[in-house]
């Protein structure tokens, strides 16, 4: 009996994978892994890991609650469901370089900017900022990170424009939470390896989980969505972790590579439960090879019809293999002098930076021949105060206040922490390059609020472009190749950005403390000797009149 | 003790008809007695204090160059930990310099639009996003792991502070972006710049800096090495306006030139030997004192030392090396290693350098003076000043009487006028515009000469927090205007009519000192604060007022 019920246990896996596979059972978890890679014009790969699992809601089977999956770990659901939540996002980015890479982002699509972001939509209802900080605290726990907000005000709300519900669930709110300091370790790749049911073992996953080899990589962005089953309905969650190669080994030479050389592991062998396991590349140039080869496909990604080779990884020939990748005849790959800029570009910087104030350039170039509709969004911290009136819009030189279609403007109310939120909605004509300039002042910052390593500066997050008038991937008009409006990347995200704030100097603080309680001794000393001294009246002795006059006598003279 | 002492003091019992018919009231008299009588002591003798302090002033200047007022330098910040790493600079990126270099001796006198279009096609093939600003030329390297919110910025730029090319510099920089691209053990963007010119490039760059680029520049280096091989680097590290960078730069450039180069450091390339005349300690003396005279030199008129100077004004510290041309034995190997060691060090930044350690005064490589062994004596200087001014009867007229020296000296500035128009100024000004003869009156005359003490006896200490060589300059300038007697004093006020002093210095005795450009190009406030606002106003009152009563 024993034997016997040690022995269900040990198979259980295994009679459930293949009870799964057969079509019907509505309760069944499902579970999809990615590899993509993307040669960049400049010598470089994009690598983009993405695991999707599928759950269903079991809320239907019994009147307690409960949490019955077999591939997602109840740590990830069970905040989301105690505090009624309907999509969450999760994102750690480190930056992306626009100038060389012919992209605007990542190649994942639901990567934020720079920084750590947290954004959701929760089931209105009571209490619907303390369970929103309920998530973020659990979360932040769950990644080694802290998500969570300092102050009640650091949320944002009105957001729900630019990060639109997936799900079709009526009375929601949007909550975001940036933390543009953050920024992704190896601390945050234990928790999501282990949120993964193949846990970094087998799978891809398996190449993922070499913190040596991850952690040189370029552009890093890593990140979870949930999107919560609503009534009886499916569920699902995608997890993705996306880095950039240098191809080109540091003293010169040829990008020929392979999954060998760039993971230091074979094609590891697949995750038992798994759908779908593919390696997927996207060849930009024709020399581009790859041995053995993967099964061709033409596909819409990014505003262009690009040519994709596909792997079963699956397949039992590759498991232990390995896969080469090589540019036909290239034996020492030439840098490209210039490389093309992508469609739509967006640059932030300070400048006429002081002491105390600056000014927002922002640089949104439009290299198609068409104009574009989009909103231009910031979020800055309670001490960033703009000029709003003294915004300026231009196009080279020339002022061009009519490209300014709307602005919502939510200004922070300091001293209290909060947040100031901007949403510019701007047409950007053809070929041209939009400026848009917003002086500012920075505020002081009290001396408790500054971070340590105060004299560092504090970031600010991303400013977000949001594209209007994006046509979905997968409408594929026969005639055209080329739109860089057909795209899935509604957003395009600008850096982020180290002002420096006006920092006491902490590195003295007892030289401080002896000066500014001296000024308040002497002060406080005069002060208490004119209140109780006694005034009268009195009569020097002979002396003293003699030494005045003599000194009276003198000055006569 | 203390009771006993008060009881003391009691005296003859008081009277209780006149005035002072408590004890108290007596006791309170005696006091008041005894420090009218000190106070009166004290102002009879402020002459004497005047003079006492003013030599204990400059006593303790002369006694700057001496050792015992020095000491030992350390860095402060630790995380720069200079010289710890294993630097990778080697023979094949040696390789790579002396093949840029070849290439630069190519196009030595070709335009800058060649010029650029080399130096770009080299970065570029490289794999380094490169691009040009009207008169420099940069490349801007992201490195894997970095966030692109902090940069160091190394220069090298066409023309040496020789004068001549600066291709070894530039051919370093071109090894250095093709050496540190790929490499992920960054956390900061590095900017290559080659500026035009000796300076006029870097600042243009500066210029346009903040509208192309997102990081924030912490640290800076500025390489020049005019020779084939150089024996030294020259540290140069003042700035524009005298703004010094963080000695820790310094420290850690010594540091790392001295550990992981095997280079010897020097300061504004001055011999670091005692030269054998008088005893040892005279030596010693002599040439603590020439380096503090050239460090002097460059405070005083606010100018850079070298081409790194224009950053000063950005808030970067930075610093140039120059390498000391001779037969040998160091190149682009040992430069290399020192640049790359020094830049990881900088890497090492989390914050920004920001320790009070931007006062000092380097009297020889590897120690430093203090602010607090050498500020009490312009402390001083300007205390025996600020003494003189107290006793000032008629602060209002005495006003009106200096108030057209500065607002003459306003004038001129505002319409460019050379100082030494002013000559005549003060003649004007005592001929045409004395309707009330005010000069004529002793009081007005003593009141304003006052004032001018109180004013210039507050700007010196404060100026020396700054600028401390500017503060003594001043402080000097003004002991002397206000005491000399009538002869030598319009004798000294004659050489030192800044106009005439400037021009003497533009172009002549081998110096070449153009306030005004300085001013225009690299924005040097000496010209319009030092020499406008601050020296012309007080020569113009010191000329009028040792005028004689007519």
């Amino acid at each position: 009996m024993l034997l016997s019920s040690l022995s269900i246990l040990i198979f259980a896996p295994i009679y459930h994978g293949l009870a799964k596979r057969t079509p019907g059972k509505s309760h069944d978890d499902a579970f999809y892994e990615s590899l993509t890679l993307h040669p960049l014009p400049d010598g470089r790969m994009s690598v983009l890991f993405e695991f999707e699992t599928i759950f269903s809601s079991s809320e239907s089977l019994s009147s307690i609650p409960q949490s019955h999956h077999s591939l997602t770990p109840p740590s990830l659901l069970l905040p989301l469901k105690a505090n009624n939540v309907s999509e969450l996002t999760i994102s750690f980015t480190s930056g992306w370089d626009q100038i060389r890479s012919s992209s605007s982002g990542l190649l994942n699509y639901e990567s934020s900017g720079g920084g750590g972001e947290i954004r959701g939509w929760l089931k209105d209802g009571n209490d619907i900022e303390n369970r929103w900080n309920a998530v973020t605290n659990a979360l932040g726990g769950l990644f080694c990170a802290g998500l969570g907000s300092k102050d009640l005000g650091d949320n944002v709300r009105d957001f729900g424009n630019i990060y639109r519900p997936k799900l079709d669930v009526t009375n929601t709110s949007h909550f975001l939470l940036s933390h543009p300091e953050s920024h992704l370790c190896t601390e945050n790749l234990t928790p999501f390896l282990s949120l993964l049911p193949s846990k970094g073992s087998s799978g891809i996953s398996a190449l993922l989980s070499q913190p040596g080899i991850i952690f040189s990589w370029e552009s890093q962005s890593e990140g979870i969505e949930v999107l919560m089953p609503s009534g009886d309905g499916q569920g699902r969650w995608k997890g993705w972790w996306e880095g950039v190669i240098d191809l080109v080994p540091e003293k010169g030479g040829s990008r020929r590579t392979s999954i060998s050389k760039m993971f230091n592991k074979k094609i590891p062998k697949p995750f038992p439960e798994v759908q779908n396991s593919v390696l997927r590349l996207i060849v930009e140039d024709e020399g581009l090879q790859a041995l053995p080869s993967g099964l061709a496909k033409q596909e819409w990604i990014d505003g262009k019809i690009r040519k994709v080779l596909e792997w079963d990884l699956q397949n039992s020939t590759l498991i232990g293999g390995d896969i080469e990748f090589w540019w036909d005849g290239e034996d020492r790959f030439q840098y490209p002098r210039t490389i093309d800029p992508p469609p739509i570009t967006v640059t932030r910087t300070v400048i006429d930076r002081v002491a105390s104030d600056g000014t927002f350039q922002i640089i949104l170039s439009n290299q198609d021949n068409y104009e574009r509709k989009a909103i231009y969004s910031e979020i800055w911290p309670w001490w960033v105060k703009g000029w709003m009136s003294e915004v300026e819009l231009l196009v080279g030189n020339e002022q061009k206040p009519e490209l300014l279609d709307n602005l919502h403007y939510n200004p922070s109310t300091p001293p209290k922490i909060s947040t100031t939120t901007l949403h510019f909605y701007l047409t950007i004509p053809a070929n041209s390059k939009l400026i848009l300039k917003i002086p500012f002042t920075k505020l002081t910052l009290k001396y408790t609020e500054h971070r340590p390593d105060a004299e560092r500066g504090i970031e600010i997050s991303s400013g977000v472009l949001t594209l209007l008038d994006t046509l979905p991937e997968s409408q594929l008009a026969e005639s055209e190749i080329f739109n860089s409006r057909r795209t899935g990347r509604k957003r395009i995200y600008t850096n982020r950005l180290l002002l420096d704030v006006p920092t006491p100097d902490f590195s003295m603080p007892y030289n401080v403390i002896i000066m500014s309680s001296t000024v308040m001794a002497v002060f406080f000393g005069l002060m208490q000797g004119a209140l109780t001294r006694k005034w009268g009246w009195v009569e020097l002795p002979s002396v003293a009149e003699k030494v005045v006059k003599a000194d009276d006598g003198k000055k006569s003279d | 003790m203390l009771s006993r002492l008060r009881r003391r003091e009691t005296g003859p019992p008081p009277d209780v008809k006149s005035v002072n018919f408590t004890r108290e009231h007596v006791s309170v008299s005696k006091t008041i007695a005894r420090r009218k009588r000190v106070l009166a002591l004290i102002w009879n003798k402020i002459p004497l204090i005047r003079f006492i302090l003013a030599s204990i002033g400059l006593l303790w200047l002369l006694l700057l160059p001496y050792e015992g007022l020095w000491k030992g330098t350390y860095v402060d910040e630790h995380a720069l930990q200079p010289a710890q790493v294993n630097t990778k600079f080697d023979w094949d990126n040696v390789h790579k310099a002396d093949l840029c270099l070849g290439g630069l001796e190519q196009i030595v006198d070709s335009s800058f639009e060649e010029r650029t279009a080399y130096l770009q096609e080299t970065f570029s093939q490289s794999g380094i996003h490169t691009s040009n600003t009207t008169k420099s030329t940069y490349a801007h390297i992201r490195p894997p792991r970095s966030k692109g919110t902090e940069s160091i910025l190394v220069s090298a730029n066409w023309i040496s502070r020789d004068g001549t090319p600066n291709l070894r510099g530039v051919a370093t920089l071109l090894a250095m972006g093709d050496f540190l691209r790929g490499q992920n053990h960054w956390a900061f963007d590095i900017i290559l710049v080659v500026g035009e010119d000796y300076m006029t490039g870097l600042e243009d760059f500066m210029r346009n800096y903040h509208s192309s680029f997102t990081g924030v520049i912490w640290t800076g280096l500025n390489i020049d090495y005019p020779g084939h091989s150089f024996s030294h680097i020259g540290l140069f590290y003042e700035g524009i306006n005298g703004r010094l960078p963080n000695q820790d730069v310094i420290n850690t450039v010594q540091r790392v030139a001295h550990f992981s180069g095997g280079i010897p450091t020097r300061f504004h390339n001055i011999p670091d030997e005692v030269k054998n005349i008088g005893p040892e300690w005279f030596g010693k003396y002599i040439l603590a004192g020439k380096q503090l005279l050239h460090h002097f030199g460059y405070m005083i008129t606010g100018k850079a030392s070298a081409a790194h100077g224009v950053l000063a004004r950005h808030r970067i510290d930075s610093l140039t090396m120059y390498c000391t041309p001779s037969e040998g034995p160091h190149g682009f190997h040992s430069l290399g290693k020192t640049v790359e060691s020094t830049l990881r060090s900088f890497n090492n930044l989390l914050e920004r350098l920001h320790a009070s350690y931007f006062f000092y005064l380097i009297p020889k490589p590897w120690n430093f003076i203090p602010i607090g062994n050498y500020l009490p004596s312009a402390i001083l200087l300007g205390s025996s000043l600020t003494i003189g001014g107290f006793d000032c009867s008629i602060p209002i007229q005495g006003l009106f009487f200096i108030l057209p020296g500065f607002i003459f000296s306003l004038l001129a500035f505002l319409f460019e006028i050379n100082p030494i128009s002013l000559l005549i100024i003060p003649i004007i000004q005592m001929k045409f515009l004395n309707p009330y003869k005010l000069n004529n009156n002793k009081e007005i005359r003593k009141s304003s000469k006052s004032l001018l003490l109180l004013l210039y006896g507050s700007i010196i200490p404060t100026l020396a927090m700054l600028n401390f060589p500017q503060a003594i300059f001043l402080s000097i300038l003004s002991l002397l205007y206000f005491n000399l007697p009538e002869i030598p004093g319009l004798v000294i006020l004659s050489i030192t009519q800044p106009g005439i002093l400037l021009s003497l210095l533009d172009g002549h005795f081998g110096i070449n000192l153009n306030l005004k450009q300085d001013w225009i190009e690299f924005g040097n406030l000496t010209w319009p604060i030092g020499i406008y606002a601050i020296w012309l106003p007080l020569w113009i009152n010191s000329v009028v007022l040792l005028q004689r009563i007519s």
